[in-house]
């Protein structure tokens, strides 16, 4: 059974994930294929090694990605509604305890799972993340 | 014609390309690279063909479009890869800017801007069924000099 989520996740507390040499580029760095949006899976270092995102299910993905809580986009404004915002959350589940997410919800309002934001903004708040992710461990 | 002729149908792919073999095509892997790879335009079709594994129907469509445009214009993409978001997004890459085409679990498209180099937002939009030969061109616009056939 998972643990019981915290209540926060602090703002400098690393965050990892994996990624695979396909979504890096020399020059440019993350691209916005290596996450997704509404939510985009990482492990807390607070319960995890960096290496623990490595996993055999997904071989091509050794490389390992850091950012924290502090370093997450602003929030990416709308022409005729409330922007959204990044906000990461604890999630632990069977069998990772270390499974959080950076989460995009509406500002001021409760993040809403079921939620599809307008396919544009999504790419916008992908890249938005991607462009802020250090690479801790190149793929190869 | 068009559709017969693409290496995204299935009479052409081996049903169960593993994404290991994939990579090799997509992004010009070789054993002795290591780190992020350079972004070398490579042929198309064997890229795409690679991706069609575990992708909806309506993706691979849009996808097959966008390879049929890019075929017609005599260009490519620098690179073609799965996004973790479950599409397939194709990259075409200029110094510290890219451009990517993004197709969708439901088949929509989107088109993305970004240069690196400074900290301006990315440009997004959803790319019309009718808007996909002014998306090609927006994207050459911004990255400037043209790659792959072009060149």
């Amino acid at each position: 059974m998972a643990r019981t989520a915290d209540p926060i996740v602090p703002d400098d507390e690393a965050l990892y994930r994996s990624v695979a040499k396909e979504h890096v580029v020399e020059g440019i760095g993350v691209l916005a294929a290596a996450v997704e949006m509404p939510a985009c899976s990482f492990n807390r270092s607070k319960y995890s090694r960096d290496i623990d995102v490595v996993v055999p299910s997904r071989p091509s993905e050794n490389g390992i990605l850091e950012i924290t809580p502090r370093e997450l986009p602003p929030p990416v404004p709308r022409a005729d509604a409330l922007p959204y915002e990044f906000f990461a959350a604890d999630d632990p589940i069977e069998p990772n305890d270390a499974h959080c997410e950076v989460r995009l919800r509406r500002s001021g309002t409760a993040y809403n799972k079921g939620h599809k934001p307008n396919p544009a903004i999504k790419a916008k708040a992908c890249e938005e993340l991607a462009r802020r992710m250090r690479i801790r461990r190149a793929p190869t | 014609m068009e559709a017969a002729s693409s290496f995204l149908t299935q009479e052409k792919v081996v049903p169960r390309v593993s994404t290991t073999v994939a990579r090799a095509y997509l992004v010009n892997d070789s054993p002795s690279s290591a780190g992020p790879s350079r972004s070398e335009p490579v042929g198309l079709a064997s890229k795409v063909s690679a991706l069609q594994r575990d992708v909806s129907k309506s993706c691979l469509a849009a996808a097959l479009a966008i390879e049929r445009l890019l075929d017609q214009l005599g260009d490519c993409a620098n690179r073609i890869v799965r996004s973790r978001s479950g599409g397939i997004a194709f990259i075409f890459i200029a110094g510290s800017r890219y451009g990517m085409l993004e197709c969708d679990d439901d088949g929509v498209t989107v088109g993305l801007l970004s240069d690196r180099s400074t900290d301006s937002e990315a440009d997004t939009w959803v790319v019309d069924s009718d808007g996909l030969t002014s998306a090609v061109r927006k994207i050459r616009m911004f990255l400037g000099a043209p790659h792959g056939a072009h060149r």
